[in-house]
């Protein structure tokens, strides 16, 4: 991760130097951009599950462990190509990643009892884009992704009691395909040889198999260069 | 401006640089706390110490304070009962395991268990242990001697038992054969000797006793003593073949009545010598009850035969046979009304007969539904009592003028209902047994809270109520008027008797009221 960072340091730097100087009609260029941001997870249905078997242990037999992480928003990244079709309207077309995780690590005298899980998810999408204005410096826009989505699903288990006397492994696995839909909105911020990005999207993941409902909700930084016309 | 945005967005890429969601420390409880185990020693019972049959103790260890679901007694490894409660009594069948050393384990299941993780487990917040050892040798038995004084007690010995599994010494005590009856329990290994003085009243009986040591509570295995014996004073005996009632008692004159075989026996109650006897001609030797009667001062004794219908009339002084006479109409009931003339009582009629002429002076028909059951003559000669239960109305007690031969019943006065015959002494009426009215006002005198006996006879202001003691032993329970316990005493049945070979017993002490008889209330 560091060395992506790091990539992606030098790029903007490099960028500052070397960009082209008509900044202005920057609308009129294809290239490609960067994201990163933050991904806030619905998965409700799973969340109630993990929370109710852990209520269940606890009331029934008097072990007072607690989930520590539950899915919580986590970083996300994604990378497209872009081409503007008009001063006021783009596609873009890339993929995208975030993934989260639950923990729930107790120990006592006894033993130990984890349970882990982690879910990632994967989209390519193609979208449309269009700016409100054409104004030079910041141009607020909306537009809309749609894709396929594949999410992984892991849960490990164990408990250990007594130095393994008695122990216990669960390992359960499933992968799943659907489609994505991801309305958003955003805005963009020249600054002269690069172009800043920030956009909230909401992204409804369909799938098959799995009934986790990974709808989630994004904000996300991006970092635009290109190539101008 | 810009230089600023440039500074945000390689904050926020740092930021972002690692994965924000990162595996956590573990919780650690530091609340939990494992299970402990106690070595436990149940009271009066050593680690190691043998043990036999059902053992039973109690479990109350002083440091379960807290809240348990419950507390499972464990042999070895086996669950074998639970209990819920504190101090809980255990009771362990040793004989449900296999002989040898065992390990008894109590484990006390805390609710709310503070153990952690092995709370999945369900494990036992505090176990108490110990070790028995099962032992079925059965106890060496005790040498038993037994001594009569001066015929008011008897004295029992016996050697100390060694045995680790004794639980108790059991006494047990048999009167002339009867079957052996528990009179004692002594828990105290060092204590071999006791003296019995209860129910030391069978004149002439044999006595028998024998020690068992037990090793359980439940005195489920034992080992018995020899038996040892000796005869308690002396006894007369009258040898007969076949019983036919008694006994009927002249308090007046201190004598007891009986019938057996074919002869009305009399012995004095002073002294149990025999009186005198009378040869009833006619009577069958066995398979048939008189019924007898005195007349108003017992000088006369009348004794009616309802299967032969004879009626015999006996001079009580001189013991002649002044009358024997036919009555085909022989009742269950009859009343002597005077020296001439009887009462037969069919329940459902009366009639007075002339006993000199035979003949029948009166008859008296009862009203549909109602039943004349018992009675009695008062002790002048004047009035006759009748238990009478017109049904439909209810029960009464009827006094009828018996001075001539009309049946006039002077007055009726409610009663309970009458299921034993009525007695009148002393110018009171008992009726029951229980219920005592004074026969001139009819006002109750006082009642006996007593229920079950199987018969009474009352007598000069005193009641003597026979109870079922075992199967061949009875009790007398003599009460004076104002219901307080004058004596008991027991009566022997003649149920282990061979036939042919059973005896008449009396007996004698300060009241000198009652004999009895081997087949007395049978």
């Amino acid at each position: 991760m560091k060395i992506l960072l790091l990539i992606i340091i030098s790029f903007i730097l490099s960028s500052h130097s070397n960009a082209q100087s008509n900044y202005n009609n920057f609308n009129h260029y294809y290239g490609v951009q960067v994201n990163t941001g933050v991904t806030f997870f619905d998965l409700e249905p799973l969340k109630d599950e993990f929370n109710a078997s852990v209520d269940m242990i606890r009331n029934t037999y008097n072990i007072p462990m607690e989930v520590q992480d539950l899915y919580p928003p986590n970083i996300s990244w994604s990378a497209y190509l872009f081409w503007y079709i008009s001063p006021r309207s783009s596609i873009v077309i890339g993929p995208e990643y975030t993934s989260t995780r639950a923990y729930l690590m107790y120990q006592d005298y006894a033993g130990t009892f984890d349970v882990k899980s982690e879910i990632k998810l994967y989209y390519l999408s193609i979208g449309y884009r269009v700016h409100f204005f054409e104004v030079p410096i910041i141009q607020p826009f909306m537009g809309l992704n749609a894709g396929v989505a594949q999410t992984d699903f892991e849960m490990d288990s164990e408990l250990n009691i007594n130095n393994g006397q008695i122990l216990e492994t669960d390992h359960s696995e499933v992968t799943d395909v659907g489609y994505s839909f991801e309305p958003y909105l955003g805005c963009t911020y020249d600054l002269k040889y690069v172009v800043l990005e920030l956009v909230t999207a909401y992204k409804i993941v369909m799938l098959d198999k799995l009934l986790i409902a990974p709808d989630n909700f994004n904000i996300k930084l991006g970092v635009k260069v290109g190539v101008f016309k | 401006m810009k230089k600023y945005v440039v500074l945000l967005l390689l904050g926020f890429l740092y930021l972002n640089s690692c994965t924000l969601v990162t595996e956590p420390e573990r919780f650690y409880n530091d609340k939990a706390y494992p299970p402990e185990l106690y070595s436990f020693d149940f009271e009066n019972l050593q680690p190691g110490q043998h043990v036999d049959g059902t053992i039973r103790v109690i479990f109350n260890p002083s440091n379960i304070t807290y809240d348990f679901d419950e507390i499972l007694l464990v042999i070895d490894s086996a669950g074998y009962s639970t209990f819920e409660t504190l101090p809980s009594v255990i009771e362990l069948n040793t004989r449900h395991f296999d002989e040898g050393l065992h390990t008894i384990s109590l484990y006390v299941y805390q609710k709310n268990k503070p153990h952690g993780l092995l709370n999945l487990l369900n494990p036992p917040s505090d176990i108490f242990q110990t070790s028995l050892y099962f032992d079925r040798t059965p106890p060496i038995p005790v040498q038993l001697t037994v001594t009569n004084i001066n015929d008011e007690e008897i004295k029992l010995n016996w050697t100390e038992n060694t045995d680790q599994t004794f639980f108790a010494y059991l006494v047990y005590k048999s009167i002339n054969d009867a079957d052996y009856l528990l009179i004692d329990t002594i828990y105290h290994r060092s204590t071999t000797a006791i003296t019995d003085t209860n129910d030391l009243t069978l004149i002439g009986a044999n006595y028998s006793y024998k020690v068992a040591v037990t090793t359980d509570y439940l005195f489920a295995y034992k080992s018995e003593s020899n038996i040892g014996k000796c005869k308690l004073g002396n006894s007369f005996e009258y040898t007969f073949s076949g019983f036919k009632g008694g006994p009927y008692l002249d308090d007046e004159r201190d004598l007891v009545y009986y019938l057996v075989d074919h002869q009305l026996v009399c012995f004095s109650t002073i002294n149990n010598s025999f009186v005198n006897k009378v040869i009833l001609t006619g009577l069958p030797t066995s398979g048939e009850n008189l019924f007898f009667n005195f007349n108003k001062d017992k000088t006369k004794i009348y004794l009616l035969s309802i299967a032969n219908k004879n009626l015999w009339v006996i001079n009580s002084l001189n013991f002649n046979l002044e009358k024997q006479i036919n009555l085909p109409e022989a009742t269950r009931d009859f009343y002597v009304l005077d020296d001439t003339r009887i009462m037969l009582n069919n329940t459902d009629w009366l009639k007075i007969i002339d006993i000199n002429a035979n003949t029948i002076l009166n008859t008296l028909i009862l009203p549909v539904d109602t039943w004349a059951q018992f009675g009695a003559v008062n002790e002048q000669g004047t009035r006759l009592i009748l238990s009478w239960w017109p049904q439909s109305v209810g029960h009464f007690f009827a006094e009828m003028d018996i001075t001539d031969n009309n049946f006039q019943i002077l007055r009726q006065i409610p009663s309970d209902y009458s299921h034993m015959p009525l007695v009148i002494t002393k110018n009171k009426l008992y009726n029951n047994g229980t219920k005592i009215y004074d026969l001139s006002t009819f006002n109750f005198i006082s009642i006996y809270p007593i229920t079950f006996f199987n018969s009474f006879a009352a007598y000069d202001d005193k009641v003597a109520f026979l109870h079922y003691a075992s199967s061949n032993l009875r009790k007398i329970h003599l009460h004076d008027i104002q219901n307080h316990l004058i004596k008991g005493w027991f009566i022997v049945c003649g149920q282990k008797m061979q036939v042919g070979h059973d005896k008449v017993f009396t007996e004698f002490g300060s009241e000198n009221i009652l004999g009895y008889s081997l087949n007395y209330g049978e």
